[in-house]
């Protein structure tokens, strides 16, 4: 790191924003831990009886993992080291996510749905 | 068994007894990071060196003095008090950041022991890390007291209960173990203020006397600061006094969630 401004100046910090501190920290905890009852009622109910659910549980995996994308992101390809690449990174990860979430809301709503896509697994 | 062995003692020949113990001579082999800035095209390299443990004192520092007193006076490295209290002397020893002064050396002659600088920092000379953005860091979390209602005359007051929140924190030697063992410190060294920074910041936070722990959050609200910690807890495990920013961090972390 090189170090910005005179050697005995305290580092800058940019102005606060709870939306990119803690609102985001809180919303990231609160989605995994309602993902786990979500994942669980998914499990024992059946997809055709719950599609609300189906859905809920789809929209939750994709935002869920794009935040997490989206901190990989921060942390390995950060716009002030990487001026090109980590905004494009960045922008093909929202591209991906909502193409996804378009992807999945099809699957739910034209095909069986995610339930029962990983109920057949148990199938014979 | 002690006792069988003195009055044996007493009925040994009288050669035996007159003649001094000479110590047995314990080699061990020293791998130590060198960098030269007067030659700066020469690539860093390992240089090796072999002393005899049986006339070293138990603790890598002891080591190195030793080379830098009779083998090689150009090698360079911080110290001061010797006891684990000053952080000058941090530095990696087989992989782990800590305090060469508080680390024993380990007595298999068959094993060399490497010695590298704190990890992913700029280098002055051999073990010697550019430290200033640390201290950016340290200054930009304003350690000192913040209160807008001081008493009329005398100290603060603080009860005992308030001033044990403190133990664990205002302990910390800023010898820099922790924030250059942490991933995220190496990745994003500009903008995250690393596992000590923010300890200290959490130690101003919790103390009774300063008023000013909103602003000091606020100062956090932001992607980088403090939110680079994911809690990996390398700062923790190589904490050479024991401390544990891990938790700290964990405690803005919450303070934060909830009160904001």
């Amino acid at each position: 790191a090189i170090p910005q401004g005179g050697v005995n100046d305290a580092i800058a910090f940019p102005p606060p924003s709870p939306s990119h501190g803690s609102y985001h920290w809180v919303f990231e905890r609160s989605l995994s831990a309602a993902l786990v009852p979500l994942t669980a009622a998914a499990f024992v109910t059946s997809a055709s009886a719950n599609p609300i659910l189906d859905g809920v549980l789809g929209l939750s995996l994709v935002v869920h993992s794009h935040l997490g994308f989206d901190q990989a992101v921060v942390d390995y390809l950060h716009p002030r080291k990487f001026p090109l690449l980590g905004p494009i990174t960045t922008w093909t990860l929202r591209a991906a996510t909502v193409a996804t979430a378009v992807g999945v809301f099809q699957f739910n709503t034209n095909d069986i749905g995610l339930t029962e896509l990983i109920a057949k697994v148990w199938t014979a | 068994m002690q006792a069988i062995a003195r009055r044996s003692a007493t009925r040994a020949p009288a050669f035996s007894r007159s003649m001094a113990t000479q110590k047995p001579v314990l080699m061990k082999e020293f791998k130590i990071y060198r960098w030269n800035p007067d030659q700066p095209d020469e690539k860093p390299h390992l240089q090796s060196y072999k002393i005899d443990l049986n006339q070293t004192g138990p603790m890598i520092l002891d080591a190195l003095i030793k080379i830098k007193n009779e083998m090689d006076p150009t090698l360079t490295f911080r110290r001061s008090c010797r006891e684990g209290i000053c952080g000058s002397c941090a530095m990696n020893i087989d992989g782990q950041n800590t305090l060469a002064c508080l680390c024993r050396i380990d007595r298999d002659g068959g094993k060399d022991s490497k010695v590298y600088p704190l990890p992913h920092m700029y280098i002055v000379k051999d073990l010697v890390p550019d430290l200033t953005q640390f201290y950016k860091q340290y200054k930009s979390i304003q350690p000192w007291l913040q209160s807008n209602n001081p008493p009329a005359q005398g100290e603060h007051l603080q009860s005992v209960e308030d001033r044990k929140k403190l133990d664990g924190l205002y302990e910390c030697i800023l010898c820099a173990c922790c924030s250059t063992s942490c991933p995220s410190y190496w990745w994003n060294q500009d903008e995250y203020l690393g596992p000590a920074a923010l300890m200290q910041a959490y130690r101003w936070i919790a103390d009774s006397r300063d008023t000013n722990g909103h602003e000091r959050k606020e100062r956090l609200q932001n992607d980088m600061s403090m939110y680079r910690c994911h809690t990996i807890f390398n700062c923790s495990r190589t904490c050479p006094k024991g401390l544990n920013p891990a938790a700290a961090i964990a405690k803005i972390k919450l303070e934060m969630a909830t009160t904001a």
